[in-house]
Order: structure tokens, then C-alpha cells, then sequence
């Protein structure tokens, strides 16, 4: 079955011309796909689009079995909640609650992933700390690390934790490793797909940063897919 | 419902939220000060006249004759006879009547010209009596006693010998010299009138116009001190006769009785009722305070409005954060709603906290200005206005939540 299929996907802002065009692109369950792009190639209105904050205007997307463009603004919002972990480019956290609080964020939010976490866990806090160790952040837990306190890098593995925390199918990242170098790019990326791969969990990582590419199943340059990109012949309006 | 993250917000903004409390502080401290006031001034005046069943006086304004008998606020125009004073005092309805005789003061405070037994009639509040801080009644022609205010003011002591002046006025021409009085006796704060006056007997005030009868003393009819004494000193008239009856029920019967008296015209008023005509007057100023001071609350909710509205800029980034996890419109506007109504809440306490302190610390000059406060605490029924503002604060924060979700919606999940 596929994570996301989408059908003639069409999303122009008002009054201009098109700024999405994808006439199909499937990615499959379990899939580590690296979505590649310059800046200004629509990758953010395509993951706008994929998380149900905005509405294309034509075509379909389906997350599983949801067509995301038939649900109105609340069931979309609750479907992200259920169904979409999403880590940022940077300042993924909240800086007035602590590392756990900020992980647990999505259980706080999501009844079903609070459940999940509980289900398999026994609790959301017990979820929360699995997670977190496994991302070597133990330590900080137990220090009370205000998150202001943490470097980019481990504020972006708390925004892993806070993405796989129940369990949600699909996991995106905005260009999360644009603000750590080379080295620790790659090891925040594997760490990434180790711990999507034991949720069992989709990933789709978009950069624009073609060195990451070689860790992915599969890679799709945005300007293959999205037929918008040739027709500005090269001029990309975001 | 994100109520901890809601509140974990909010304090981490305290430092500019502060402001905004301490805004609404003040105006409901004010608020609640000119509310309490406005109920102590009424408390006040109702105190006066607690005691008291039926006021007697020559016939004109009700409130005219409540006013200048009690709260020595204007002047009579006529006296009644002290034969009209007798029939009253007879009636079987009566249980006591009290002959009171105005018309002069010492320093600008009045001199009220009343038996001994006034003190052991006239109440203050439903059953205190006029209690003595010093001395006693007088028992001689040329005793006076003073109100509390009058001998703190003035620092008189016991004993000393004060000159009373020919009608009222501080810097009056006419002082009744040559018959001094000696201070016998301070009674107790009440918080009415009586701390501003003076206490001498009817036969003294009698006394000090034998000579006077037009009004200025005429020479060639003057008497000394000593040579008054032998005289008849029983008044002619009186100002007003105050009056308790023996039972409630006979009030009505007594008061159609005077007021339908042939001999002369008389007029006998419920002080109550007179008050509640003076209320009736005072209503728009009543309600010209209460609107001016509920308009700097709602200026201050508008401040909140302003400061919330500025402050959602710069949440932007949060604002993501909490839709990335998927919370829906109603989560962001909820955060809003509940951040106002807390600072409000915050807002509202503090004010009445600085209201209580502050009528504390300023109840010496509101006593100065002749009001005595009963207690600084509100009543249980401010908690309904606090809770109103609680309310209107938490309505406040809706725009806000609105503006702060449509921010978000344009803003998506794009990294800005």
C-alpha cells in the first residue's frame, strides 16, 4: 500500500499561475524517500500541501487510505495530529517546557498517538523516555537541561522524538539538518531512519543539500515530478 | 486542551505580561475604591439617622428639614414653638423626644443645643449609644461638650474655656464673649456628624441670646454671665425635635398627628425616607463615577488587546510549532482566551488587594473629610464584578485568538 499517492495535483496561490503541478507520484509504506529541491522549487507548498495546511485546488492526495483534500480544516488538523510526525529546519521546540514536555507535545494534542504510546509503552512518560535514550539524550533529561541550553543538534534529535512519539505513519522533515555540518548532518539522518524504520514508519526528508542523498532508499528531484517548475522555466515562485 | 503548555506560555512572556497586570490593577482598584466609598458614604449617613424614628421641624422640604437637622447642611428657615416640643414629647406614641437648637458655631463647627438625655437617646447605627471618651454630660449652664473630631482637631482638652461665635462661618463677627463655656466632656468617633459639633444644653443657647433678640446684641440689654442665670432660660423655640418612638407601628399614627397639627405648621419626615430622596438626587453623580471608573477598566482590557494583538508576531514561530503537532483553531484561540482571562484574573485580585491597601492608607484623609470607613474589605458582592471582569478579559482574548490562528494558517509549516 502506498504512504502517499498523489493524482493531478494542481496549487496555485490566488490569481497566479500554478506553483504545483504533479500529475502522479506514489511513495510507499516504509519508504525512506529524500525529496530534493533548490530553494523555491514549491518543496514548502508540496509539504504544506502533504500535511493538510493548505488545499490544492484540483487533483488528489492521499495519505493511506485518507484523500487529505475531501477532509474539511478540523479533520485535516486532526489528522496531522493522528497520522504526521513533522521536525522543522531549526527552533523546533518550545523554550518554556522542558525536553519531555516538549516531546510529549504530540500526545498532549493526539488522543490516538497518546494511546499508541500508552499501548506500547504503558505510559506517554515512559514512551517518552524509551525514545529519548535512544537518541542519547538521557543525560540531558536527567540534568533538567532548560531546551534553550541544547545545541541545534540535540534540539533536533528532541524534535525526532517528538515526531515518532505515538507512533504517527508518516514522518517529515523541512530541511532538517540545514543548520548542522556535514558530519553531523549524516548522523542525525541516520539516526532518523533507525528509529522511523523500528516504528515502521514512512519518511520523507526534503533538502536541497544532495550530499544526504546516498542514505536513502529512493530520491525524487522535486523538478522531475512538478511539471509547474518547467513551465516557469526555471524562475521558481514560492 | 493544552492548558499546561497554555500557562507555560504565558509565564515565560511574565515580564511584558506584567504591565498589562498591573494596568488592570489599578483600574480595578479604582473601581472598587469609588464603589466602596460610594457604599461607606451611604453606610454613613444611614448611621446618623438610625436611631432615630421621626424628625420634627417647621414645615418645608423633607429633605431640607433631614438635612439641616442631622448632617447640619444648610439652615432652618423657621423654628418650631416649645409648646409644639411639649404636645410631642406627651404623646402616648413617643418614648422619647429630643429638642435640638442650631444657629451657632465655634470654628465653623456647629453648636448644637440639646439636652443631656440627647446622649443616652441618640444612637449611632441600630443600638451603639454616644459613648464618652472623656468626661461627661454637662450639668452646668456654661458646660459644653465636644464632638471627637472637633476636640482632636482643635486639641482641646478638658476644662478649657472656649467662646462660641453668632451663626456659622469660621472667621464669624459676633462672638458670644461674654459668656464663655468650660469643656466638660469628648465623646467618642462615630463617624456622623456629631464628631463635628458642639453639645451645650437649650437653656445655654437661651442663655448666651438674652440681648440678642434681633439678632445682634443691642446695647444697653446686655446681662452678664452670672445675672442670666436667674432668668427663665426655658427656649422659646426650637430647631427640631428628634424623635423615638415606642413602637414601630405608631410611627405613622404620630407623623399624620403633626403633620395635621392646627396650632402650628409643623412637618414630621421618616429619615429613611428623606435619605432615599437624597440618594434618588445623588444617582446620576453615583452613576457618573461608576461609568468613568468601569471606562478605565475597559481601557484597560483594550491595553491587554493591544499588547496581546503586538505580541503575536513575535509567537509566530510557537504558533507553528502547536499546528505542526496538529492543534486545531479552536486550541490556538483557547490558548488566547485563557491567557487574557488569567491576566485579568491576576489583574483583577492584585487590584482589589491595592484597593483594600489603599483605602487603609488613606482612610486618615477620608476621615479628615468626615468619612469614617466601617471596613476596608469588600463585600462578597465584588466577586461578581470580579468575576464580570475575569469574563470580559477572557471575551478580549477571542480577537487575538482569531488573528493568531489566521497568522498561523497563512504561515503553514513553511520554515520562516
Amino acid at each position: 500500500m502506498a504512504a502517499i499517492s498523489i493524482e493531478a495535483l494542481s496549487f496555485a496561490w490566488a490569481q497566479q499561475s500554478p506553483v504545483i503541478d504533479i500529475p502522479s507520484c506514489s511513495i510507499a509504506a516504509g519508504e525512506m524517500v529524500f525529496l530534493q529541491g533548490p530553494s523555491g522549487s514549491g518543496k514548502s507548498t508540496l509539504l504544506n500541501l502533504m500535511t493538510g495546511m493548505l488545499v490544492p485546488q484540483r487533483g488528489e492526495i492521499r495519505i493511506g487510505d485518507t484523500r487529505l483534500n475531501r477532509l474539511n480544516s478540523v479533520a485535516r488538523d486532526r489528522f496531522r495530529a493522528d497520522h504526521i510526525g513533522f521536525i522543522f529546519q531549526s527552533l523546533n521546540l518550545l523554550p518554556y517546557l522542558s525536553i519531555e514536555a516538549n516531546v510529549q507535545l504530540a500526545c498532549r494534542v493526539s488522543k490516538q498517538r497518546r494511546q499508541r504510546a500508552i499501548a506500547r509503552f504503558g505510559s506517554v512518560q515512559s514512551a517518552c523516555t524509551s525514545l529519548l535514550s535512544s537518541l542519547g539524550l538521557a543525560e540531558l533529561v536527567d540534568e533538567k537541561r532548560p531546551v534553550s541550553q541544547l545545541s541545534v543538534g540535540q534540539q533536533q534529535r528532541v524534535a525526532i522524538a517528538r515526531a515518532l512519539i505515538g507512533a504517527p505513519e508518516l514522518i517529515i522533515a523541512d530541511e532538517p539538518t540545514s543548520a548542522l555540518d556535514t558530519a553531523s548532518a549524516q548522523r542525525f539522518v541516520a539516526l532518523l531512519q533507525a528509529e522511523v524504520k523500528a516504528a515502521d514508519a514512512t519518511l520523507i526528508l526534503v533538502s536541497h543539500d544532495e550530499r544526504l542523498a546516498p542514505q536513502f532508499d529512493r530520491v525524487i528531484q522535486l523538478a522531475d515530478i512538478n511539471q509547474a517548475s518547467k513551465t516557469m522555466g526555471g524562475v521558481y515562485v514560492d | 486542551m493544552l492548558i499546561k503548555e497554555a500557562i507555560a506560555s504565558s509565564w515565560s512572556r511574565r515580564g511584558t505580561l506584567a504591565f498589562i497586570v498591573l494596568t488592570i490593577a489599578l483600574s480595578v482598584a479604582l473601581l472598587i475604591g469609588v464603589e466602596k466609598v460610594r457604599e461607606e458614604v451611604r453606610a454613613s449617613f444611614d448611621r446618623s439617622i438610625a436611631g432615630t424614628d421621626l424628625i420634627v421641624g417647621a414645615r418645608g422640604g423633607e429633605l431640607q428639614l433631614l438635612l439641616y437637622s442631622v448632617f447640619h447642611i444648610g439652615q432652618a428657615t423657621r423654628n418650631i414653638s416649645w409648646d409644639s416640643y411639649q404636645k410631642i414629647a406627651a404623646n402616648r406614641y413617643v418614648e422619647w423626644a429630643e429638642p435640638i437648637s442650631l444657629g451657632d458655631s465655634h470654628r465653623g463647627y456647629r453648636v448644637v443645643g440639646a439636652a443631656p438625655s440627647f446622649f443616652e437617646h441618640i444612637r449611632i447605627g441600630r443600638d451603639t449609644a454616644l459613648g464618652f471618651s472623656q468626661g461627661a454630660p454637662y450639668k452646668d449652664l456654661y458646660d459644653v461638650v465636644l464632638g471627637a473630631e472637633v476636640a482632636k482637631v482643635l486639641g482641646y482638652q478638658l476644662g478649657e474655656q472656649i467662646v462660641l461665635s453668632h451663626g456659622m462661618g469660621k472667621k464669624s463677627f459676633s462672638d458670644h464673649k461674654d459668656k464663655p463655656f468650660r469643656i466638660v466632656g469628648i465623646l467618642a468617633g462615630t463617624g456622623t456628624p456629631v464628631d463635628r459639633s458642639l453639645f451645650v444644653s437649650n437653656e445655654a443657647i437661651t442663655a448666651i441670646h438674652v440681648g440678642w433678640e434681633a439678632g445682634v446684641p443691642i446695647a444697653g440689654m446686655q446681662q452678664s454671665a452670672e445675672e442670666v442665670r436667674k432668668l427663665s432660660l426655658t427656649p422659646k423655640d426650637v430647631t427640631a425635635v428628634l424623635v423615638g418612638v415606642k413602637s414601630k407601628l405608631g410611627t405613622f399614627h404620630l407623623q399624620r398627628q403633626i403633620n395635621s397639627y392646627r396650632k402650628e405648621p409643623l412637618q414630621a419626615i421618616l429619615p429613611g425616607a428623606a435619605l432615599q430622596q437624597l440618594w434618588e438626587l445623588l444617582r446620576n453623580v453615583e452613576s457618573a463615577l461608576l461609568i468613568v471608573s468601569a471606562c478605565v477598566v475597559v481601557a484597560g482590557l483594550i491595553g491587554m488587546l493591544a499588547v496581546l494583538l503586538t505580541s503575536l508576531s513575535a509567537r509566530r514561530r510557537e504558533l507553528a510549532i502547536f499546528r505542526a503537532v496538529g492543534a486545531r483553531p479552536w486550541h490556538i484561540v483557547f490558548m488566547l482566551v485563557l491567557e487574557s482571562a488569567l491576566v485579568s484574573l491576576v489583574g483583577a485580585l492584585l487590584g482589589l488587594l491595592a484597593a483594600v491597601l489603599g483605602l487603609y492608607l488613606l482612610s486618615p484623609v477620608l476621615e479628615d473629610m468626615g468619612l469614617y470607613l466601617e471596613s476596608y474589605y469588600p463585600s462578597w458582592e465584588y466577586l461578581t464584578l470580579l468575576l464580570m471582569i475575569v469574563a470580559a478579559g477572557g471575551l478580549t482574548g477571542i480577537w487575538p485568538g482569531l488573528q493568531a490562528y489566521r497568522l498561523s494558517a497563512a504561515d503553514g509549516l513553511s520554515s520562516r
